[in-house]
């Protein structure tokens, strides 16, 4: 487990809701961000915020972005893409989860 | 709940347009009377909760700031607000309801990772 | 059990404590001071005036510790306890002086 690492999800768009910015202000390096729902738009290669996220360790889930077509679109290459089992694993493995939505 | 376990609880939403304000509150008073160590974190439009002068019998909603006033009697005493969020929405320390500490979004997040759990409203 | 005030009835939850705030007055708290088995005596009516104080500060029905904090602090250590309260009005203080006062029932009061 990491001590003091926070898991911070996301279920809002970047392009309609200021959870995803919000959650930038308050993340530090070893956090990790997890986009769900309509988070995933995050996952898009260009929105508001994607120079931002880009530095950041990524997750997204899969079928959240395959159920909205995403997955036929160019995403950014480093948000690493998971199913519900590993979003459980993560929430193990961080000693902390704060929700953004 | 086990003894003295650090709660975080983070408060984002502004009052009275959703429930969450109200029901952060009650958590926070329930778990105070329980004996744990709460510190609350204001950020965003959470700063809005700590407005005074407000008056909300008119739209039929318990006072969210007649509530935060009770922290003390609640044993409610670690309370943080995101100095960057008063910033942007031009609010004055002065113009809160109860003594709140003003930290920096680097505080903050330091401050929020020492928690044992975190609630987020 | 129901209050009847000069043939009033006056509505209360299967507890006892009054659906409206606004149906309170004296007679009412004597009545249901009466149903639990107490005369409201004066060191009784000051603390069913300090209760409606904390509710009207704080929009609150207080469990017993905020109580007693904040009887301490406008009363005094004297009464400002636990066993001066339990005195007055005995097993559940709180909860008690909450009913007969007209407020809601405390929240998370064991």
């Amino acid at each position: 487990m990491m001590s003091h690492a926070i898991l911070h999800t996301v279920n809002q768009s970047p392009f309609t809701h200021s959870a995803l910015e919000q959650c930038l202000c308050y993340t530090q390096e070893c956090d990790a961000i997890l986009l769900l729902e309509n988070g995933v738009y995050a996952a898009l290669l260009t929105h508001p915020l994607s120079d931002k996220l880009s530095g950041k360790k990524c997750y997204a889930i899969e079928a959240d972005l395959q159920a909205r077509g995403l997955l036929e679109q160019t995403l950014a290459s480093h948000i690493q893409l998971i199913n519900f089992t590993d979003f459980v694993g993560l929430t193990t493995q961080y000693k902390l989860v704060q929700s953004w939505y | 709940m086990t003894e003295n376990k650090k709660i975080g609880i983070t408060l984002r939403h502004a009052p009275y347009g959703s429930d969450l304000a109200q029901e952060a509150l009650d958590a926070t008073l329930a778990m105070g009377l329980f004996g744990q160590q709460i510190t609350l974190f204001f950020l965003a439009d959470g700063v809005f909760q700590l407005l005074k002068s407000q008056s909300s019998s008119d739209i039929h909603q318990k006072s969210v700031e007649k509530q935060i006033s009770a922290f003390e009697l609640y044993d409610i005493e670690r309370v943080f607000v995101c100095a960057q969020s008063l910033r942007q929405r031009n609010i004055d320390t002065h113009s809160l309801c109860i003594d709140a500490v003003c930290l920096s979004a680097a505080e903050l997040q330091k401050a929020l990772s020492t928690q044992d759990t975190v609630l987020s409203f | 059990m129901p209050i009847v005030i000069n043939n009033v009835n006056i509505d209360t939850d299967k507890e006892g404590y009054l659906k409206n705030l606004d149906d309170w007055n004296e007679g009412v708290a004597m009545e249901i001071a009466r149903q639990e088995g107490i005369e409201l005596s004066d060191k009784h009516w000051e603390m069913v005036n300090l209760i409606r104080e904390f509710h009207t500060n704080f929009e609150l029905s207080p469990a017993m510790r905020p109580l007693v904090k904040f009887t301490a602090s406008k009363l005094g250590k004297e009464k400002g306890n636990s066993i001066y309260l339990m005195q007055l009005f005995p097993g559940s203080p709180a909860k008690l002086l909450s009913k007969i006062a007209g407020l809601p029932r405390p929240k998370n009061c064991l």
